[in-house]
């Protein structure tokens, strides 16, 4: 590497390093200390590694699998709003990105109690089941559950997936668009040959944007999930604070980081395959 | 009733108009098999609406377009026998140049062996033999054009059309390609049709040339034909230099406002007389005029003068001692052969 590319990337090297590198060492070290009656031992034990493997092992799947099921909706949702903003609305697509940010502002909080008075017992939508004579009794499952957390994440991360989209959309070019039509590309080869292949860089970072946030929350499952829909985040939560039980703590986040990557990586490796020119 | 042999592409009242505008008014055009045809004009005359009429991506407000034919007009671009190289070109960016130029065939399924055949045939037709896996962002302006012709003429397409193919391209590469393209034309035998607003190429490639202006054809000829007789002051004006010269017509005589009478039969009323500046020579009499400027072009100087009418005159003559003799100020007389006049009715604008 150049020593002008050096200097240039060293402050965001520094913040990388502040913000995160240095967190998952300690946490990494922490991971491996013991705590007896309240008190951290710095020594070398895998009990807390154990504690994740047992205790944990199903939870950490059953965020993965919410993480997994947000990132993949926010993706498939934020493509064909991108799509539509790109290439259906014209001129006022990148106006529609603009109130795409906009309902960032609105916050985290606002949203999930607006899903809790939505799919609550006497929530707006049991309440129109019910006006209907659909149902007769308030639906339960609709609130408390791991659809109502995947819900109210969906929408709250919708525009981090929209915005790198519709970013790498823009550079799509309309004429590289007529050229394939003309080579007589269906509109399915179109988007499977052409548009896709060409935005793959923003369907992954749409992906682990809204995935990796989803997988880390733990207001939203502790709000609306009530047991069938917690997470990790929140046991994490419980034994750095109540129990603190750091080392425990420590193993959770970490072992959920590294899951997290596996879980990108897969992602990235299966969109390329399914993306790749064919025939070579 | 025996079928007539009908031209290759055949537009019948094929207009466009695009709310209050209108790009195309109707017109009928026919091109036979084989042509290298040049649609000529000027920017914003509707050239590129009409060549996007013929391969289907822009819809038409009247008229119909047959192709072999058969009519199409219904049909979009991609079930079209015709394929173009666009004005930007519109390669695939995550594609090397060999999947670019497959892509057509790709997307018809054809046998692999098929298809790398090909692909090295379009390659080896556009010099492009080895680039096979050079990705697209690694190629020059004329290297990218090569690629976009060969993604278009390996689908084997009746027609090609090309959308101001050459306008990206610095001087000297333009003429290199344009020689190219002649050579591959000759070589696939295949028929043509280009957009250009420079009458420089489509003489340099076209064996005929449509000249458009303000959505209409103004003329349809060889480039012969529409240097020599252009059909309309317009056509005088934007295909090369001219001198227009303002007369009067009386029982088959013209009378130019500058001087000389010319026999041209026809109605009486205002004409116009057109010569091309390589028609006009010095001589002892003639029409006579001063001139004002002169240029040396290296293999020609070009004369400009002002008639006693107070028109401007251009005459282009080889670099010698006649030429040198023409400097500004001097009063001189130019003649020309009665078949280097053009009489215009005003009524041809
Ligand atoms: N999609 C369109 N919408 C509205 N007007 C258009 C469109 N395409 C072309 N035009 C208008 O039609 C006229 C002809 O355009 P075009 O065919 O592109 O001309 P050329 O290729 O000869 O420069 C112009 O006045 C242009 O502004
Ligand atoms: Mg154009």
């Amino acid at each position: 590497m150049k020593r002008g590319a050096v200097a240039l990337l060293s402050p965001a090297g520094a913040v990388f390093a502040a913000v995160f590198a240095i967190p998952a060492v300690m946490l990494f070290v922490v991971s491996f200390w013991s705590v007896r009656s309240f008190k951290l031992s710095p020594d070398v034990s895998l009990a807390a590694w154990q504690r994740f493997f047992t205790e944990y092992w199903d939870l950490t799947l059953y965020t993965l699998l919410i993480g997994i099921s947000t990132g993949v909706l926010c993706t498939v949702l934020g493509f064909i709003f991108a799509y539509a903003a790109r290439f259906r609305a014209g001129r006022h697509g990148d106006l529609l990105m603009l109130a795409t940010l906009v309902t960032l502002f609105g916050g985290y909080l606002v949203k999930i109690y607006a899903w809790k008075s939505i799919l609550g017992a006497d929530g707006l939508l049991n309440q129109a089941l019910m006006l209907t004579g659909l149902t007769d009794a308030p639906l339960a499952f609709l609130i408390y559950s791991r659809s109502a957390v995947i819900i109210a994440l969906v929408h709250f991360l919708l525009p981090f997936a929209i915005l790198p989209i519709y970013a790498s959309l823009r550079n799509v070019s309309d004429i590289s668009l007529e050229a394939a039509r003309d080579l007589g590309a269906s509109t399915t080869q179109l988007l499977t040959r052409v548009i896709l292949p060409q935005i793959q860089a923003g369907l992954f970072s749409a992906f682990a944007f809204s995935f990796l946030l989803a997988a880390g929350d733990y207001v939203t499952p502790m709000l609306l999930g009530g047991t069938s829909g917690s997470m990790l985040g929140q046991f994490v939560l419980l034994e750095f604070s109540t129990r603190f039980n750091w080392p425990a703590g420590s193993a959770m986040s970490f072992g959920l980081l590294l899951a997290c990557f596996v879980v990108l990586g897969a992602a990235g490796y299966l969109m390329r395959m399914a993306l790749r020119p064919r025939p070579a | 009733m025996p079928a007539l042999p009908s031209p290759l592409l055949r537009l019948e009242g094929l207009s466009k108009s695009f709310g209050p505008t209108v790009a195309v008014a109707p017109l009928d055009l026919a091109v036979e098999a084989g042509d290298f045809c040049a649609i000529l004009g000027p920017s914003g005359c509707g050239k590129s609406t009409l060549l996007r009429m013929i391969a289907g991506f822009t819809e038409p407000s009247s008229g119909r377009v047959l192709i072999d034919g058969q009519d199409v007009t219904a049909l979009g671009p991609e079930q079209r026998p015709t394929n173009m190289v666009f004005q930007g070109y519109g390669l695939f960016p995550h594609l090397t140049v060999a999947q670019n130029v497959a892509f057509g065939l790709a997307l018809r399924k054809r046998p692999p062996a098929e298809t790398a055949g090909r692909v090295a045939e379009a390659l080896k037709l556009v010099r492009l033999e080895g680039f096979d896996d050079r990705s697209i962002d690694k190629l020059s302006g004329g290297q990218q054009q090569r690629v976009a012709l060969a993604r278009a003429l390996i689908m084997r397409p009746k027609i090609l059309l090309l959308d101001e193919p050459l306008a990206a391209l610095d001087l000297k590469l333009r003429q290199q390609m344009q020689e190219e393209l002649r050579r591959i034309h000759a070589d696939i035998g295949g028929t043509f049709i280009f957009v250009t607003h420079d009458q420089g190429e489509a003489f340099a490639l076209a064996n005929r040339v449509v000249v458009m202006n303000a959505g209409r054809v103004e003329q349809l000829g060889t480039p012969q034909e529409v240097y020599r007789t252009p059909a309309s002051l317009f056509v005088a004006n934007f295909v090369g230099e001219a001198s227009i010269l303002k007369g009067e017509r009386r029982n088959g005589m013209v009378t130019l406002a500058a001087g000389p009478e010319i026999a041209s039969a026809g109605p009486d009323g205002p004409v116009s007389a057109m010569i091309r500046p390589e028609r006009l020579q010095p001589a002892a009499q003639g029409l006579a005029a001063t001139v004002v400027d002169q240029q040396f072009l290296g293999e020609a100087v070009r004369v400009t003068a002002l008639t006693s009418s107070g028109e401007r005159i251009h005459v282009r003559l080889p670099d010698g001692p006649d030429a040198a003799r023409l400097v500004p100020g001097s009063k001189v007389a130019f003649a020309f052969a009665p078949d280097a006049v053009r009489i215009l009715e005003e009524s041809a604008r």
